[in-house]
């Protein structure tokens, strides 16, 4: 794959008018409608809070630090979300459904275990090229809090459901252990990140590959398809 | 809970300094488990481990302090019952086994404990989540078949094992974070097929490797 990996912009996915730049929008009358502004305003909340984390931490993030980095008031925030933890599950659940649906595209027509590897590689890309996303998915997720924690939970089931479709059923072998797996291959991904080693990501997916595939093909071949 | 000792007990004064220690990390853990790491205060860890303030202060600089110790302390007992358990099996996936069903049994018999290990640990200061880190190295270790022990378990990747550590975290994580501590030696027999499954994988198909290559 030669073109480059989309971005992750939550401010990107309010549908624009025509010929309209992203970003604050100009203050009084601008014809839109209301509910576009509610939903520019909450994404770009949200597109701050995001780019705030890798410089902060989610404990040491305050609403200053985003209301100033979304260029809204504090009672714009507060109008939006309950707190910080609200803003953030919004953030993740964005970006994790956005992550899901890159690897559901790039494995579309393709059979276990070659789906396997091509969507840890798709995940390694696109978390590689959008590091604010691989901090969050990877490193804040764990930190802020339990609704945060069970909702890695339930995106590594997805996950797992999605690269592992089609695999021929292994009785003996655990029903939840591509979850199991992901789980460990997501602590890899954090070791990683927190080591700045977010760029050469894509350089760990024959690794990560063959260990997901090691219980189910044997050392042999998970090694010939890793490779 | 630990008793509180009763003022001219007759016990030396290490004992005293022991028992206190214990007290408050038990309740440092009942109260991480009550409000969470952030909202907890000094004052509900010496009220719920029946010690002074200036008591707490004697022993530990701050709440960051107290909780690295009582990781460490917790960490250090786990690691002492599956060791024991484990040091009763001579074959490896038998201490394996072992291994796991004490360390799952001790994580169930203390809730607060397995939260404060499994959950708050990871999401506290960058210092506790490197001590995490080492933890998982050292569980990892543990996970690889031995070489050349007689018994016929191919080696497994380092990473492999690293991998299969953080995945064992992160599933324990997930159960205590549902409220489901005490029901850990349940997934004993699925966490033992999951833990076998790459080196049982690398020697059954190693078998099937060589004979194909035979044939």
């Amino acid at each position: 794959m030669t073109d480059d990996p989309p971005r992750f912009d939550p401010g990107g996915f309010v549908e624009l008018p025509d010929k309209l730049a992203l970003g604050q929008l100009p203050p009084g009358r601008h014809g839109l409608p209301r509910s576009f502004v509610v939903r520019n305003q909450r994404l770009r909340i949200v597109s701050a809070l995001l780019r705030m984390l890798p410089l902060h931490g989610y404990a040491e993030t305050t609403i200053g630090h985003i209301t100033g980095e979304a260029r809204v008031s504090r009672q714009a925030f507060y109008g939006q979300f309950a707190g910080k933890e609200e803003c953030f599950l919004e953030a993740y659940d964005l970006g994790s459904a956005w992550l899901c649906e890159g690897v559901e595209k790039a494995t579309d027509d393709q059979a276990w275990p070659a789906r396997l590897r091509t969507g840890v590689g798709e995940i390694l890309r696109l978390l590689a090229a959008n590091p604010a996303l691989a901090h969050l998915i990877a490193i804040e997720a764990v930190q802020a809090g339990s609704a945060a924690r069970k909702r890695q939970q339930a995106s590594l089931a997805r996950l797992a459901e999605i690269l592992g479709r089609d695999r021929p059923d292994r009785p003996e072998l655990p029903a939840d252990l591509e979850q199991l797996l992901l789980g460990g291959a997501l602590s890899v991904l954090a070791r990683h990140v927190e080591n700045d080693r977010i760029e050469q990501l894509p350089e760990i997916e024959s690794a990560l590959v063959e260990c997901l595939l090691l219980p189910y093909l044997g050392a042999a071949k998970s090694k010939k398809i890793a490779a | 809970m630990v008793e509180k000792i009763r003022p001219r007990s007759g016990l030396s004064r290490d004992e005293v300094v022991a028992n206190q220690r214990r007290r408050i990390f038990d309740g440092f853990a009942l109260a991480l488990a009550y409000h969470g790491y952030e909202d907890t205060k000094v004052t509900d860890i010496v009220e719920l481990a029946g010690v002074s303030r200036a008591t707490f202060y004697e022993r530990f600089e701050s709440k960051e302090s107290c909780f690295a110790a009582a990781y460490e302390d917790g960490a250090e007992r786990l690691v002492a019952a599956v060791a024991e358990a484990a040091a009763g099996e001579v074959r490896w996936a038998n201490q394996l086994s072992a291994g796991l069903r004490a360390g799952l049994d001790f994580l169930a018999k203390d809730p607060p404990l397995a939260n404060l290990l499994l959950v708050e640990a990871l999401a506290s200061a960058r210092p506790l989540r490197l001590e995490h880190e080492r933890s998982l190295e050292r569980l990892a270790e543990a996970l690889r078949p031995p070489d050349g022990d007689g018994q016929g378990w191919k080696a497994i990747p380092e990473e492999t094992a690293r991998m299969l550590a953080g995945g064992l975290a992160s599933h324990l994580s997930g159960r205590v974070l549902a409220g489901e501590a005490d029901k850990l030696p349940e997934l004993h027999d699925s966490l033992l097929q999951y833990l076998l499954a790459p080196a049982a994988a690398a020697t059954l198909h190693s078998v099937d490797d060589r004979r194909s290559a035979a044939l």
